[in-house]
């Protein structure tokens, strides 16, 4: 009984001949199930598509060519799943959608899916971490909207730390294999990397946004533009590029203190982010993300076992491949 | 009588060159700038290159940026009236060569040291002011401070690469844009990957420029002491002098203004203007609908 209603809640959870975003790829076969049966599988289902659909879209690069497919496992996994980036958007727009409007110390949390695992930036108001984060210097050298521009390019402005951002960012690299272990239920185990921080002011963070935005714009209206549109729009993607990688090439050479992770673990687990959807939180100088995503705790929620977790590149960009197997109960 | 003195009026008009358009006018891109400025300096290539950085009609913001290796540089220099081991000073913005072009970007700790294979760049900022007979003579004047940095040389050498990478496909896309005989829809998926190219090079440059912080000023004596220690003098003369012009003068002032004035430019010009001599040369801000205006160097001539 305990097995026919574990296939039952699995079958409802994975099932379909339409499936949400970012589970197309889903392999494991069996009964069919209606896209409306699976909308519990879509994040913020339901929510008109809005300009932070858009901001949540990013291009990662990588990826042209053939896809590359996940190693052979030494086990035959009872299911296997592939999400996209149509997925890890959606995990941006949560964030925005809780932080919009609000004038609290986390100003906005982005995912990025790259190449080895998950980019996670946390912007935090400047006076929250000033006490445990030195800008060299007496502010920052330029004003407001320079940072958009090559350094070469860049005016020197007044030295200020009014209405300063900072934007902590952090790489999670998802372990290729975790074959052998058995994840806490809701839990991945995650490799964190070195953080980065950047300096800037709370305007260039809301051109940042707004450059976000149109970049997804552009890349949408290119598949259907005529050859003038499309000379206009590559146009202005060039410059948009160019803008978003001298504000992501900004890097201050600044060391991470255990006391800037203490306050950002404060302000995070205050400000109640993400409910049950995603834990993002700090454990000593480290950061964790302990929820992949909601929908892999579903997976696990039903008695199912992680064995494999990985990165795959392909045409559609990089995408997050799991795979496991039913969990046996001893 | 009056298809007569039409004719006449056209007659006149011709014979004095009013509203005759050029025989060739071309306008060049801030890669295509640079990557000309490479080759002109041939061998040298990755010695110095000319990046247009803004401008309009006669003036131009340029650079000039010189690549000098470590071993031609002094020991120390003076960098706000102190005197700095260069080694202490001038470490890479990265601990190894390729990390600055990685999708996360390296944080400095310090731990890169001046050795082999790490150049000294020096960046020359140029107010440039084209004279009118801007076909034979071009006379830069700065208008601020050199400023010095550190890469690594095959970090300076991939992104050259990269700039004459993205000014080909550039010249490409340009190209299919005009090809109006072929129905779009044939064109678009050719496009589209050139396209992608173009970004993924361009993402790749952008993370140089944006990483490659200028961040020191020296004084006027190191800069004379690094422009002669490293030759670069004879270096711009050589290079200059490959693509058939010739450099006239090169001179640092007390304040740090360099003037260069270089004679003939229009040769470096001459093997992508066959047969064409060089009438007009001025930078123009262009913007296509949508888009900011960003610097082209406009060149016009006749054919002769």
């Amino acid at each position: 009984m305990k097995r026919l209603l574990m296939m039952a809640l699995m079958s409802s959870v994975c099932f379909g001949n339409d499936p949400a975003p970012g589970f197309e790829d889903l392999t494991v076969t069996g009964q069919t199930r209606s896209a409306e049966a699976n909308a519990p599988l879509m994040p913020n289902n339901g929510v008109e598509a809005t300009v932070l659909d858009s901001l949540a879209e990013d291009f990662h690069g990588g990826n042209a060519g053939a896809p590359v497919a996940r190693p052979e496992l030494p086990f035959r996994p009872d299911f296997e799943a592939t999400i996209s980036m149509d997925n890890v958007k959606y995990w941006t727009r949560w964030a925005l959608e809780t932080l919009q409007g609000t004038k609290k110390p986390i100003r906005m949390i982005r995912y990025h899916l790259t190449g080895k695992g998950v980019l996670v930036q946390v912007v935090a108001d400047y006076s929250l971490v000033s006490a445990a984060l030195q800008i060299p210097g007496s502010g920052l050298a330029y004003g407001p909207g320079q940072i958009f521009l090559s350094p070469d390019q860049r005016q020197a402005g007044p030295a200020s730390r009014d209405n300063l951002c900072v934007m902590v960012s952090v790489e999670v690299e998802l372990p290729g294999a975790l074959r052998g272990s058995e994840p806490a239920p809701g839990a991945i185990s995650v490799k964190p990397g070195a953080p980065e921080f950047r300096v800037f002011y709370e305007v260039d963070l809301q051109e940042y946004a707004g450059l976000m935005a149109e970049k997804g714009s552009l890349e949408r209206q290119m598949h259907s533009a005529n050859r003038e549109q499309h000379r206009r729009i590559t146009t202005r993607l060039m410059e948009v590029d160019e803008k978003i990688g001298n504000f992501d090439g900004t890097v201050l050479p600044v060391t991470a203190t255990p006391a800037l992770f203490r306050i950002l673990a404060e302000a995070l687990n205050s400000q109640k982010l993400f409910g049950d959807k995603i834990t993002l939180s700090i454990v000593g100088d480290k950061f964790v993300v302990e929820r992949i995503d909601a929908e892999i705790l579903r997976f696990a929620r039903v008695g199912l076992q992680f064995d494999y977790a990985g990165i795959m590149s392909g045409a559609g960009g990089y995408r997050i491949s799991i795979a496991g197997r039913i969990r046996r109960r001893n | 009588m009056p298809v007569f003195l039409a004719f006449c009026l056209s007659f006149f008009l011709v014979s004095t060159g009013f509203g005759k358009e050029p025989d060739l006018s071309i306008h060049l891109s801030r890669q295509m700038v640079q990557k000309i400025s490479g080759l002109a300096a041939g061998e040298l290539k990755h010695a110095f290159w000319l990046d247009l950085e803004s401008g309009t009609g006669s003036q131009a913001n340029l650079s000039l940026n010189l690549a000098l290796p470590f071993s031609e540089i002094p020991g120390s220099i003076a960098v706000n009236g102190r005197n700095q081991q260069i080694s202490n000073l001038l470490t890479p913005l990265c601990n190894r060569a390729g990390e600055i072009f990685e999708n996360a970007s390296c944080a400095a700790d310090g731990t890169g040291r001046p050795q082999d294979g790490i150049k000294l760049r020096v960046r020359v900022p140029f107010g440039m002011r084209i004279l009118e007979d801007s076909g034979k003579t071009l006379h830069l004047q700065s208008h601020n401070k050199p400023e010095i940095s550190a890469s690594y040389d095959a970090d300076i050498q991939r992104y050259l690469s990269l700039i004459s990478q993205a000014a080909d496909i550039s010249a490409r896309i340009e190209a299919i844009y005009r090809d109006e005989a072929t129905p779009w829809e044939q064109l678009r998926p050719g496009m589209e990957t050139l396209v992608r190219d173009l970004r993924a090079v361009k993402a790749l440059i952008t993370r140089f420029e944006s990483r490659s912080a200028f961040f020191a000023i020296p004084d006027a004596a190191t800069i004379r002491r690094l422009l002669s220690q490293a030759r670069v003098e004879e270096t711009l003369r050589q290079a200059v002098s490959n693509s058939g012009a010739s450099l006239e003068q090169l001179v640092l002032g007390d304040d740090l203004r360099v003037s260069l004035k270089i004679n003939q430019v229009a040769r470096v010009f001459a093997p992508y203007m066959p047969g064409v001599v060089m009438s007009k040369m001025e930078v123009q801000m262009l913007s296509r609908e949508g888009s900011e205006a960003v610097p082209y160097l406009l060149l016009e001539g006749e054919v002769r």
